[in-house]
């Protein structure tokens, strides 16, 4: 009976780390690309991602459908960075401009898309957050409301107000964001 | 739908096709072209987002969770304890099959059990953060402020993923289950020969709250306990 329940038990563990393996594989380049645009940061944005595997691993056996791994791991890595601000009292606003634009080279150069990229930094997190969900990775309004755990006019007034302000930016309309936006 | 209304709805989400956005673009040229405008705005955010990711970064999440992984046995007590849970866990679970009338579903709860133990005493047993809580019951949108969770899990009764844990207060230790969607009408009281405690509705389900019969300081703590669960858990959208 003993070698039946162990052979069960690794069996167990051999599914799981399976499952994990599938996990990392398939989220882990969406989740350092949403990292990236939460933080500003390369180094960060990798911390962020493996706590959020080591993390998702402790509790891998409740997550009971697969289809909503994504945006279990995208809730986990928006709160691992929450608690990074906690911890740090780091305001986003303190990641100067000049430290992420020496420190990215590996991206599209051209002027008006260096422009955006600058637009989209200073965005408050509220509006660049959800933006970044329904842009890189389509998630729609409902999908975002859940994640974020807010109705879905918010997300959708929050959204409207992103690109609103993003074009006011790139028209050269709004250089520079009140204070009291940042957070 | 008139012009406002319709760019509104494209400032928002500029990918969906409602039938009312859709007869009004068929008969505004300047929507048609906002429309075009944000689509195209989105396309080069699309390409300003774009990050490389760091070569090597799966193996290294990988290696990192293999590092890190350790197989700890939990201490007798717990092993105990959470037997005992899963047993309480097969009773919740009879008892509301038959509260609700909803059939006969008490094998699949033992067999559920049964599986389970073996599960927790094979896995990685840490006592629990209030932040992996979080994200452990993010799933079901349940949030909780607790201390003292020495097992939390997600596990199926009677069809639905229940919130399964177990929690010291103080000396006493107490099972703790919330089915959601399920509404128990009034509290219900569980006296058996192995358990005490309450089954009462909560607004994110039906909360069980249990301690084993022969622990009288824990049974006589058990209505207590039990309103202040009701207080320490709580949908995520009441937030």
């Amino acid at each position: 009976m003993k070698e039946i329940g162990s052979d069960s038990g690794l069996m167990t563990m051999q599914r799981k780390q399976a499952q994990y393996e599938n996990l990392v594989k398939a989220y882990s380049s969406w989740l350092y690309r949403y990292a990236y645009w939460l933080c500003g940061e390369k180094a960060t944005s990798e911390d962020l991602v493996q706590e959020t595997f080591l993390r998702a691993w402790r509790f891998l056996d409740s997550l009971k459908d697969e289809g909503s791994a994504k945006s279990w791991l995208t809730t986990i890595l928006r709160r691992e960075n929450a608690r990074r601000f906690e911890r740090k009292q780091l305001q986003y606003s303190d990641v100067e401009m000049d430290t992420i634009s020496s420190e990215r080279q590996d991206f599209d150069t051209r002027p008006e898309v260096l422009a955006l990229r600058n637009a989209m930094h200073k965005l408050p997190a509220k509006y660049r957050e959800p933006l970044v969900l329904q842009v890189l990775e389509g998630y729609n309004l409902e999908e975002i409301a859940a994640m974020f755990d807010i109705p879905r006019n918010t997300v959708a007034t929050r959204l409207h107000r992103a690109r609103q302000k993003l074009r006011k930016f790139l028209e050269g309309e709004e250089e520079q964001l009140s204070i009291d936006e940042l957070h | 739908m008139n012009c406002i209304e319709f760019r509104h709805l494209i400032l928002a989400d500029p990918y969906a096709k409602p039938s009312k956005a859709e007869a009004h673009l068929a008969t505004c040229a300047q929507c048609t072209r906002f429309k075009q405008e944000i689509l195209n705005l989105d396309s080069d955010i699309e390409k300003a987002l774009s990050v490389e990711v760091p070569e090597g970064l799966a193996a290294r999440i990988l290696l990192n969770q293999s590092l890190k992984q350790t197989r700890r046995q939990p201490p007798r007590w717990a092993q105990f304890a959470i037997a005992a849970s899963f047993l309480a866990a097969a009773i919740f679970g009879a008892t509301l099959l038959s509260v609700q009338e909803s059939g006969n579903g008490t094998d699949a709860l033992l067999a559920h059990a049964s599986h389970q133990s073996h599960e927790f005493i094979d896995g990685d047993h840490q006592p629990i953060s209030n932040e992996d809580l979080e994200v452990m019951m993010a799933q079901l949108h349940i949030t909780a402020s607790l201390d003292n969770v020495v097992y939390a899990a997600i596990c199926p009764i009677d069809g639905k993923n229940a919130v399964h844990l177990v929690i010291k207060d103080g000396d006493d230790q107490y099972t703790v289950m919330l089915v959601p969607e399920h509404s128990p009408s009034k509290m219900y009281t569980v006296d058996d020969k192995l358990w005490r405690g309450y089954i009462s509705p909560h607004p994110a389900g039906a909360l069980a709250v249990l301690a084993e019969a022969n622990d009288k300081q824990a049974v006589a703590r058990i209505r207590e306990v039990t309103d202040k669960l009701q207080s320490a858990i709580y949908l995520s959208a009441e937030i």
